[in-house]
């Protein structure tokens, strides 16, 4: 939820492109106050510095062959580390605990009474409703697809001006790019009437449809092509 | 759990999926981006430490931390584009606001006489900005941008009927340009073909005007948790947990207008307008170590493994056809794929595993003392390999089709084919002078295209200026930054193909704002 939320923010393009004339009101909030922080931490942290250099962490390296300080991990008595497990969890207070009557244990006050104090106590039942159902539309989820036989393009067919006829010229990084070009010139795909006979010889993009039902002017689909004139 | 289940196993297998082999190299060719100090010595820091930036890079360098500190960076991006279409040149400019690396460094203990050393960084960057304007116009006597939807409708063997069902594969493409007659079918000696309407120009003989334009927004941004030790001050570890956050967006806008004073020549202009939203999120994994074989000497290698991200993709077009009748007679139509998607934007979800990076590099510091009076400069180098070809694409649909299964592996042989690893260079070095520093620093990102014909590049120039003093920092720094590449409009497969060749200046002005924290 928390990245949703973050990616959202993200998505909204406030903080990474903005249109120069009009600068993003709320981009320019969320800058002012970590500016505004940063400022704060600034003012609290600079004070220990006043009297000091300010350390570089690019630079500074503890010496390879002098000068180190062998660092003894720290002992703690057996009953210190008890104390100290004791104040972070209840599991240990609770395998030694004094009070036996628990209206006068600090610990669990007020949590006998119908757990009416109890601040974790909810009297009525807490579900999630995730067997609702709701109606929603289908949505279309064809991925961004391209002929992905382009990418492989090395040959170009082409019309001979003189016979008519198609031809497939191979060659590699066939490219088009001036309108000069005496390399490759366009040619019409279906050739022309004397020389296309209707078979595959001549490539094109000759079409076979499924089914007989190819006329220009769709009809018996949900979504029908407008009629022209 | 079973999500987890298919996470880990691609985590490690590496297994990718995408949508058109463009998208494969977007969050894989980019320049380093970091704090000001690192932009302006070329991005490189792979066995420097000690900044922020060892998080994204080598996050051993974080072990060098003996102060913890927070900082903040920011910067400002302009972008003038040079295209060349056809023989013709174009111009755009955009402006945007790229968010550089922020967060803390936590010291273990502020320690600075013990040879063992740990660090550790929360740590936010935008590690690429997808902001960027695009525009060229040429004469074309050769293709058409409605070719490609001919192609792929005539090999699709589906009726017009079926095409323009609501269940249609081609709801952003050859749907629209069937609904508006921009594609149709034509009979020539009673055999059937599908056909461009701009195409009756070209085989005319006569030229038409292409426009292109294409906007983009967003970035790729990275949430990370680094670690940095070391026990004895000559080999320092370290690894980083990035959440990788992807938000980009993308408008192309296409048009094609009958450049002839013909009225009764069956086409008079066309718009194809293409609207798409990738978001998302994902996992992966950096993990170094740098050497110090001897004091003023850094060697550092880092190893970032393939960042899983898993996308959905957000889809409308919209097409226009302006048509001429025999008798003259003009005739317009326009329709969204809304009209073919059930009445709202089309979603495709899908993973994308990016490629395998690895980053070898070299430091000299003068003078590694604690007083800075004394410290002086350093010089370091990166070399980093990106195997380009190694993104992979995968349906994360519910139900994926087997048309769309076949279409990813397809698609990532096609990647494969397409694109070749890159080596890429960083190097750069600061002087330093108590407490203001000078930087200096220049990198190249080599092609990541197997076809020698695109002559695709990067390279940037950049400098800077540093203070610190007082408990604070300030860095200041100008990139430079000259990118080559390719762009093509459309492709097809039975035509010689036409792109444009782009040339962006972009210049980046980036600022590092941080405290240190005794």
């Amino acid at each position: 939820m928390t990245l949703n939320m973050i990616i959202s923010y993200l998505d909204s393009g406030k903080n990474s492109n903005f249109i120069l004339q009009s600068p993003n009101d709320h981009f320019m909030k969320s800058i002012s106050l970590i500016l505004l922080m940063f400022s704060f931490a600034l003012l609290s942290c600079n004070s220990a510095f006043k009297s000091m250099q300010t350390p570089d962490d690019v630079y500074y390296s503890v010496p390879l062959q002098e000068g180190i300080v062998k660092v003894e991990p720290e002992t703690r008595s057996h009953e210190e580390n008890y104390i100290r497990m004791q104040s972070r969890h209840s599991t240990w207070r609770n395998m030694n605990n004094d009070y036996t009557d628990a209206y006068y244990d600090p610990y669990h006050y007020g949590y006998n009474y119908s757990y009416y104090y109890n601040p974790y106590y909810y009297s009525f039942p807490i579900f999630c409703c995730n067997t609702c159902l709701s109606y929603s539309i289908p949505i279309n989820s064809t991925p961004r697809m391209t002929n992905l036989g382009s990418y492989y393009n090395t040959s170009t067919k082409v019309v001979n001006s003189k016979t008519g006829q198609i031809q497939t010229f191979t060659f590699k990084n066939a490219y088009n790019n001036s309108n000069q070009s005496s390399k490759i010139t366009r040619g019409n795909l279906f050739g022309n009437s004397s020389s296309y006979s209707g078979s595959n010889e001549g490539g094109g993009r000759s079409y076979s449809p499924s089914n007989s039902n190819s006329s220009s002017s769709g009809s018996g689909s949900s979504i029908s092509r407008p009629s022209r004139y | 759990m079973k999500r987890i289940l298919t996470f880990s196993l691609l985590f490690f297998c590496a297994i990718v999926k995408g949508q058109i082999p463009e998208d494969a190299i977007r969050y894989s060719w980019y320049p380093q981006n970091a704090t000001a100090r690192i932009l302006a010595v070329g991005g490189a820091m792979g066995s420097l430490g000690g900044d922020i930036s060892a998080t994204f890079v080598n996050p051993a360098g974080l072990a060098f931390y003996h102060v913890s500190e927070a900082l903040f960076s920011l910067g400002y991006l302009e972008n003038n584009n040079k295209s060349i279409y056809r023989d013709s040149s174009s111009t755009s400019s955009n402006g945007s606001l790229p968010l550089g690396p922020m967060g803390f460094i936590f010291c273990e203990k502020n320690n600075k006489k013990s040879a063992s050393n740990y660090a550790f960084s929360l740590a936010f960057n935008q590690k690429a900005a997808f902001g960027s304007f695009t525009r060229y116009s040429a004469l074309n006597n050769y293709s058409s941008f409605s070719e490609q939807f001919a192609e792929e409708y005539s090999g699709s063997g589906l009726s017009i009927n079926e095409a323009l069902n609501s269940n249609t594969p081609y709801p952003y493409t050859s749907a629209p340009a069937l609904y508006t007659y921009l594609i149709d079918t034509t009979r020539v000696n009673n055999n059937l073909f599908v056909m461009g309407a701009p195409e009756n120009i070209l085989n005319a003989g006569q030229a038409l005007r292409q426009d292109y334009s294409k906007r983009t927004h967003g970035g790729l941004y990275e949430l990370a948790l680094g670690f940095g030790g070391t026990q004895d001050s000559k080999i320092l570890y370290g690894a980083t947990l990035a959440i990788p956050l992807i938000a980009y967006s993308s408008s192309t806008i296409f048009k094609e207008t009958d450049t002839s004073s013909n009225a009764f020549n069956k086409f008079k202009s066309a718009q194809f307008q293409d609207d798409f939203k990738t978001t998302g999120s994902g996992l992966d994994l950096k993990a170094g170590v740098i050497y110090r074989p001897s004091e003023f000497i850094r060697v550092g290698l880092a190893i970032h493994t393939p960042s899983i991200l898993f996308l959905k993709d957000t889809r409308t077009t919209y097409c226009s056809t302006v048509l001429e009748s025999d008798s003259g007679t003009i005739e317009s139509f326009d329709v969204s794929s809304t009209t073919f998607t059930n009445g709202i934007a089309g979603e495709s979800k899908y993973r994308q595993s990016t490629p395998l990076k690895a980053i070898l590099s070299a430091s000299y510091v003068f003078r590694e003392v604690e007083d800075v009076t004394k410290q002086r400069a350093f010089l370091t180098a990166d070399i980093e390999y990106v195997a380009n070809g190694g993104n992979r694409f995968h349906s994360d649909n519910e139900a994926p089709t087997v048309e769309e299964e076949n279409y990813y592996k397809s698609l990532n042989k096609v990647i494969k084919d397409l694109y070749r690893s890159t080596i890429n260079f960083r190097f750069g070095g600061e002087i330093k002078y108590h407490t203001v520093m000078g930087r200096l620093g220049f990198a190249y990102y080599g092609s990541p295209y197997e076809d020698k014909t695109f002559r695709a590049n990067k390279m940037l120039l950049s400098g800077g200026i540093g203070y610190r003093d007082k408990g604070f920092f300030i860095d200041l720094t100008y990139v430079h930054n000259i990118s080559k590449d390719a762009n093509f409009p459309y492709r097809l497969s039975d035509r010689a193909n036409t792109f444009a060749t782009t040339r962006d200046n972009r210049n980046t002005f980036a600022v590092t704002f941080g405290v240190k924290i005794p």
